[in-house]
């Protein structure tokens, strides 16, 4: 219980800390936003007016109170370009990314974790040997090139789908989930051969250790001691890899939604980004710190569940 | 004969060469004995001890001669007939008792394996006999420590934990191998004493692997004396540690360090 | 070393030389100019005179992707220069001295530790706009708290060596002890993080111009080949294709040296 608590209280820390320094960094940007709403139309008075209704007439520090307890109170503020709020312009597309690393994260999970059990069983023969070679080469490919090289092979050769023609998960669900399972499969291949090799080298490395020979001497069959002794201990430093695999699937559902045309929060970000609609920018670099750091209190509470050593 | 060991030979084949650890090596232990075999590391203890347990690995290893453990061949028996035979009629405890007890798992759970394994017991009827277990080798706080992980006892402790665990399924012999070096002096007479309580009361053959022949002399009526795989010296302990014939043996005796607390003696 | 890590390393060290001799035909002349279109050659199939094909302009892909691999891998290297050297800096004042220094800058670079590197480039392109040299600054930045974690680990170890304390006792200023005793020591650790270092700055730098963040049109960048191909993958196929393989290609090479060398 206080290990939850003082993972908890790491993970405030560590938002709050992101949080300030995505506000200050974003009150340093040379420029005026309210200049570059106006753009031509820009008169002294509209300028001073438009000003006094962005509130950037205040000192910084009112200005992060303001916006800290708005954050509080999940007001994220009001979009430059797009006139409507924050939080109702990126509900859709958050509920939209979310549903793609989630894929990827079951998709990468359950393939990596048979693989690599079964390429350390098998370890060292000629099957072996290829799978690590296929795997070290899927590993160098970046997911925005398998994702259209998935195009190539599943949506133009064999039609399994429509390149592009993405359905929003409110209108059909299951249709939804079809069209996001090559995205997230995108995503998830290089995610795969590395948890699977670090599987297959963690069971190799456990299974050379003394407690196995005292699991042989109790009579266990060789399976029973694979299942019952060197898994568990195996997977504590997989569970590690997999919480900063789980970030790194989110960011790398940001640039995969552009290779499918999926409107998630990566497509929003990069307009954004161009249209320097800070209120979205930082709402969504927020908001992706706190999934990231959400995985990793997650992976945290598995990890201690996992190897009982960890202790506060 | 309960344990009938002939002309043992174990080869280990490297990329490219064949060393030989242990050359014919013999000797027979009743019911009920406690045999000592000592030696310095690489004399090849430990590794007669484990194939006498079955625990050495099937390639790149060669074993001729015979053990027979109950009329059974262990050399060349299938793997599922040692099986019955491990954990069940010959257990065996190890050098370090951390390493040597899985790390993740419950101690209750270990010592109860070797139950689930060999029998039909219930949940409830194994846990009883695994607190009995853990009584029987002196542990104070039995439920406690059930309930444990092996990091959160001490090397004494975890040491009993092993016995319990080996002797659960009360087998007709129990291997230790080098069970206290890892040991305080004071614990190691403690465990010492353990042992041959065990023997004494539950008639348990105890085969004792040690670089240390005081201790062996403490426990043990008769002692192999090993050197690069061969047994150089044999029989009764108060024989040989009075009367060495070899130099090595005598070596091995004037090695021992003269410890104000324990001394060759008996506490 | 053992065989499968020698077959490892030296294919590492052969694809590695042939992407160092791309980048460097890219700088000296390319087959082709990267930059003439040819329209009579639009979206021209593999041959002898276009080896890669041509893409939607009629530009040789070869050749553009010749001055991509130079371009890519100076951004690299300069993300890897920026990365290893600041986070050798941290690292070592962090990890040498302690103190609340430590204690604040590792509590943020812990915060950043935990973002993958493309999402704090896109924070950092947010704040200056894009171009190569934002890229270059912006994915410097994101690199710098790995290193500065590792290297702060290995100077911990280094400092409570007995050998430091020895020389402590014969005077020695503190800044002798870190450029004489404990600098050269982390020569080893620098050297394999500065390999998967590579790896991870073309990975990042290729998604980044993919996403259109980095280096600016018309001049040639791996990852924009890839997306502007992919508006005519239904087409020709392959202009999208070699770019990807190459970048691949690129990956390839250091993450097998970098499994090997080091370890």
């Amino acid at each position: 219980m206080k290990y939850v608590l003082k993972k908890v209280t790491t993970m405030l820390i560590t938002l709050f800390v992101v949080s300030v320094l995505v506000f200050f960094s974003f009150s340093l940007i040379p420029g005026n936003p309210a200049l570059s709403k106006l753009g031509t139309e820009a008169t002294p008075e509209r300028l001073a007016a438009l000003e006094h209704e962005m509130g950037l007439d205040k000192p910084v520090v009112e200005r992060f109170g303001e916006w800290f307890v708005g954050v509080l109170k999940g007001d994220f503020g009001r979009s430059y370009s797009y006139n409507q709020s924050v939080t109702s312009l990126l509900k859709e597309k958050i509920a939209t990314t979310l549903i793609l690393s989630v894929m990827a994260i079951v998709i990468c999970v359950v393939i990596s974790l048979p693989l690599g059990i079964f390429m350390a069983r098998k370890s060292d023969s000629k099957l072996d040997i290829a799978l690590s070679a296929v795997n070290q080469i899927i590993m160098s490919i970046p997911s925005f090139f398998s994702g259209i090289i998935l195009t190539l092979i599943f949506g133009i050769t064999l039609k399994l789908f429509t390149p592009g023609a993405y359905v929003p998960y409110h209108s059909d669900f299951l249709k939804c989930i079809g069209y996001m399972f090559f995205p997230a499969l995108a995503i998830a291949l290089p995610k795969i051969s590395m948890v699977s090799k670090l599987l297959k080298d963690t069971v190799i490395k456990e299974a050379g250790k003394e407690y196995v020979r005292t699991a042989y001497s109790r009579g266990n069959a060789t399976k029973a001691v694979f299942y019952r002794h060197v898994l568990g201990n195996a997977l504590i430093p997989v569970i590690t890899f997999l919480g900063m695999t789980f970030a790194d699937i989110i960011a790398g559902s940001i640039i995969v939604e552009q290779v499918f045309s999926v409107p998630g929060l990566g497509r929003i970000l990069l307009t954004s980004i161009s249209g320097r609609d800070y209120p979205v920018i930082e709402a969504i670099i927020r908001l992706l710190a706190f999934f990231v750091v959400l995985s990793n209190l997650i992976v945290d509470l598995l990890y201690h569940k996992f190897d009982p050593r960890i202790h506060v | 004969m309960m344990l009938k060991v002939e002309d043992l030979c174990i080869k280990i084949h490297d990329k490219n060469s064949t060393e030989t650890v242990v050359k014919d090596v013999d000797f027979t232990m009743k019911r009920g004995d406690i045999l000592g075999i000592v030696g310095e590391s690489g004399s090849g203890k430990t590794m007669s001890a484990l194939a006498i347990a079955g625990l050495l690995s099937r390639h790149n290893m060669e074993k001729s001669g015979n053990i027979i453990f109950e009329d059974i061949n262990l050399l060349n028996c299938s793997r599922k007939v040692l099986r019955k035979i491990q954990g069940s009629e010959i257990s065996m405890i190890f050098q370090e008792p951390l390493n040597s007890l899985n790390p993740i798992k419950k101690i209750g759970w270990q010592v109860e394996e070797g139950l689930k394994i060999h029998t039909t017991m219930e949940r409830l009827e194994r846990k009883e006999r695994a607190l009995n277990a853990l009584k029987d080798v002196e542990l104070d706080n039995p439920e406690a420590v059930y309930n444990s992980y092996p990091h959160e006892l001490s090397g004494g402790m975890r040491q009993r934990v092993m016995i319990a665990s080996a002797m659960i399924v009360s087998p007709k012999l129990l291997i230790a191998d080098e069970p206290t070096t890892a040991l305080d002096v004071t614990i190691q007479a403690q465990i010492v004493e353990l042992l041959k309580k065990i023997n004494k009361e539950r008639g348990t053959a105890i085969l004792f692997i040690s670089h240390d022949l005081s201790l062996v002399n403490t426990l043990c009526e008769n002692v192999l004396v090993m050197k690069d795989g061969l047994v150089v010296e044999s029989g009764k302990c108060a024989d040989i540690f009075d009367n060495p014939r070899e130099a090595y043996t005598k070596g091995l005796i004037e090695a021992i360090p003269h410890n104000p607390f324990y001394d060759g003696k008996v506490i | 070393m053992e065989r499968s890590k020698k077959v490892k390393f030296i294919t590492g060290l052969v694809i590695t030389a042939v992407v160092l001799i791309m980048a460097v035909w890219g700088m000296i002349k390319t087959p082709y100019d990267p930059y003439t279109m040819d329209t009579s050659a639009k979206f021209a199939g593999v041959s002898f005179r276009h080896v890669f094909g041509c893409d939607q302009f009629g530009r040789d892909i070869f050749s553009r992707v010749l001055v991509g691999v130079r371009e890519t891998m100076f951004i690299s290297a300069c993300v890897v220069f920026i990365g290893a050297f600041l986070g050798t800096v941290i690292g070592t004042v962090t990890g040498y001295f302690g103190g609340w220094l430590d204690e604040f800058l590792m509590r943020i670079n812990d915060a950043l530790l935990a973002f993958p590197s493309v999402l704090l480039a896109l924070v950092v392109i947010g704040l200056f706009g894009s171009g190569k040299y934002q890229l270059i600054v912006a994915l410097g930045i994101a690199f710098i708290p790995s290193f500065a974690r590792i290297v702060r680990g290995e100077v911990l170890k280094i400092r409570n060596l007995d050998y430091i304390n020895a020389v402590k006792l014969y005077g020695a200023s503190n800044f002798r002890i870190l450029v004489v005793h404990i600098l050269p020591n982390l020569k080893t650790v620098l050297l394999s993080s500065i390999i998967i270092g590579f790896n991870n700055a073309v990975l990042a730098e290729a998604g980044m111009s993919y996403l259109g963040m980095g280096v600016a049109p018309p001049n040639p960048s791996l990852g924009r080949m890839l997306s502007e191909a992919q508006t005519y993958i239904f087409s020709s196929p392959l202009a999208a294709v070699f770019p990807g393989i190459v970048i691949a290609f690129m990956i390839l090479g250091f993450s097998l040296l970098g499994d090997t060398v080091g370890k």
